[in-house]
């Protein structure tokens, strides 16, 4: 049964704060399903509870409606399969500990012994280029250094689920490309499912497998549209393809609430 | 308007190197000793209660052989020992406790800020009543003094830890004690080694002020024995002893915070790469 589930359900996700007049529906209703080894973008307006959404996904808030099941398990906590890789680097990592100490950290519960605990730090520090950044400290890295040790640290954690909050907002335009490709091969090299929230419309559909596009506050599922752009993908190659472009095109509509000939209409006014 | 051409040279002159920061302390210090030299010289200050700085000096480089000195210094650092010993683990704990639990927050800051502007010398007929004069009184009103400025911080230090770092011990689901050893107490010691670094100040001052009151032996016994016995030189010879003897814990502190919190942005001078 358990074979069957799909790794990651969310069924009539639903969540307001407060109550009473102060009430603030955040999320109306969400359903939405992720496949054993997929790659899930979603994608939505600003303010349009992203946040919120992975939250619950993660299992750091409760709905208030609606529930998330990981292989068919309802969970109330983050789950033991998952990792989380946070947006703000630099205060999820510990500054008080050297990169090797901050991979280390979640893995004291698992008791694995000292020598396998080394050899995941050393494994995930070199899939992540930084085998020689182990004794440093996160605040001597760079910005792009310091979310590849987080990468690294939910890696070496053995998830079966990595779930990323707008893990590149923060970075520069090369060094996010960088880690997108460092990601897709991540994904590839240790099959992990991905669960990756982004405000940015280029980066959904140059990710995933499927692209989840959410509506503006009450937040519902406005579509779900399969990417069935070529593997591996390239930054340069990819997004040169007409497919890449006519995909892009229709996720921004829906997530801008456009309709095909709105746009041209918004154009027409804006000149 | 400002008439710098390159903004920023002039602080970076007065400020960038070390040395000239030592410089101008030691020419501050140097100018308060030839003032006061001065003043005794001139006849601003009676030679018989203050005698030249220079005797004083020459006082205490005497006794530098002697056991007396060591003696008093030993006693009055046997005491700080012991208080700052105890009311950082009282303090600790109880902060850990009270930090982290929001009901007990709330029913401990009123007794809390009752207690706390409550001088320790004030307790001190008190303490000698129950206890009597020796190291336990000592003790007592040092340890009581030095809890408070550690007890607060904790308190702050377990009650701001940055969110983020915590959802992420959550998210990893770190066992709470990994969790409070490894990622709030740390958190906490920007707060916590301030405190530590007052609470040393408080307990020597109490130790002092124990020995000169009740005459708990040490440095401030040794000062009102000289000065019960007309041997200024020697009374001041003391008294600068306990100066030194703060400026020393202050210097130590102050280096073992800036290694307990290499980390921390106030602290980074280099390596960073951002």
């Amino acid at each position: 049964m358990t074979d069957e589930a799909p790794m990651l359900e969310v069924r009539g996700l639903g969540k307001t704060y407060g109550d009473g007049p102060q009430a603030v529906h955040a999320i109306d209703e969400i359903n939405f399903t992720v496949a054993r080894s997929e790659f899930v973008c979603v994608v939505g307006p600003s303010g349009c509870g992203k946040t919120t959404l992975l939250r619950c996904l993660a299992g750091l808030m409760s709905a208030s409606t609606g529930q998330v099941s990981i292989e068919g398990r309802r969970l109330d906590r983050t789950p033991e399969e998952m990792a989380i890789v946070f947006q703000d680097y630099s205060r999820s990592l510990f500054p008080w500990m050297s990169v090797e100490q901050n991979i280390a950290f979640p893995l004291r519960r698992k008791r694995l012994g000292r020598a396998k605990q080394q050899q995941l730090i050393k494994d995930s520090l070199e899939a992540v280029n930084l085998a020689d950044a182990g004794r440093r400290y996160p605040w001597q890295l760079s910005g792009g250094m310091q979310q590849r040790v987080a990468i690294a640290r939910a890696l070496a954690y053995e998830p079966q689920v990595l779930l990323m909050d707008e893990p590149f907002a923060a970075l520069d335009a090369q060094t996010r490309a960088d880690l997108e490709d460092l990601t897709l091969k991540l994904r590839h090299e240790y099959g992990v499912t991905v669960v990756f929230v982004t405000h940015d419309i280029d980066e959904a559909v140059y990710l995933a497998d499927r692209v989840i596009a959410l509506t503006p506050r009450p937040t519902r599922v406005r579509e779900v549209i399969d990417i069935d752009l070529p593997r591996p993908r390239n930054q340069l190659t990819t997004k040169e393809l007409p497919d890449f472009a006519r995909l892009r095109g229709h996720v921004y509509r829906q997530v801008r609430q456009l309709d095909d000939g709105a746009d041209q209409r918004e154009a027409a006014t804006a000149s | 308007m400002s008439t710098s051409i390159i903004p920023g040279t002039r602080r970076r002159l007065l400020r960038s190197p070390k040395f000239t920061d030592g410089l101008l302390g030691a020419a501050g210090l140097v100018t308060v000793l030839a003032v006061l030299e001065f003043s005794t010289i001139v006849g601003l200050l009676p030679e018989k209660t203050f005698p030249r700085v220079s005797a004083d000096l020459r006082e205490l480089a005497g006794m530098a052989g002697a056991a007396e000195l060591w003696t008093a210094v030993g006693h009055t650092l046997q005491g700080w020992a012991i208080s700052f010993a105890l009311a950082t683990v009282i303090a600790v704990l109880l902060g850990i406790a009270v930090g982290s639990n929001a009901v007990l927050y709330a029913a401990t800051s009123a007794v809390i800020e009752f207690l706390r502007p409550i001088p320790s010398v004030a307790l001190i007929p008190l303490v000698v009543l129950v206890l009597g004069t020796g190291l336990q009184s000592k003790v007592f009103l040092a340890t009581f003094a030095a809890t408070w400025p550690v007890l607060v911080a904790t308190i702050y230090g377990m009650r701001d830890v940055e969110p983020v770092a915590l959802e992420t011990a959550r998210s990893f689901r770190a066992r709470p004690r990994d969790t409070l050893l490894s990622v709030v107490l740390p958190g906490a010691v920007p707060y916590i080694a301030p405190g530590l670094r007052v609470a040393s100040t408080t307990a020597l001052i109490l130790c002092v002020t124990a020995e000169l009151v009740i005459g708990a032996p040490g440095l401030g016994q040794s000062i009102t024995v000289a000065q019960a016995g007309g041997q200024y030189q020697l009374m001041y010879a003391f008294i600068i002893a306990t100066g030194l003897l703060g400026v020393l814990l202050n210097l130590l502190f102050v280096a073992l915070e800036k290694r307990l919190l290499r980390w921390h942005p106030s602290q980074r001078s280099q390596g960073g790469v951002q």
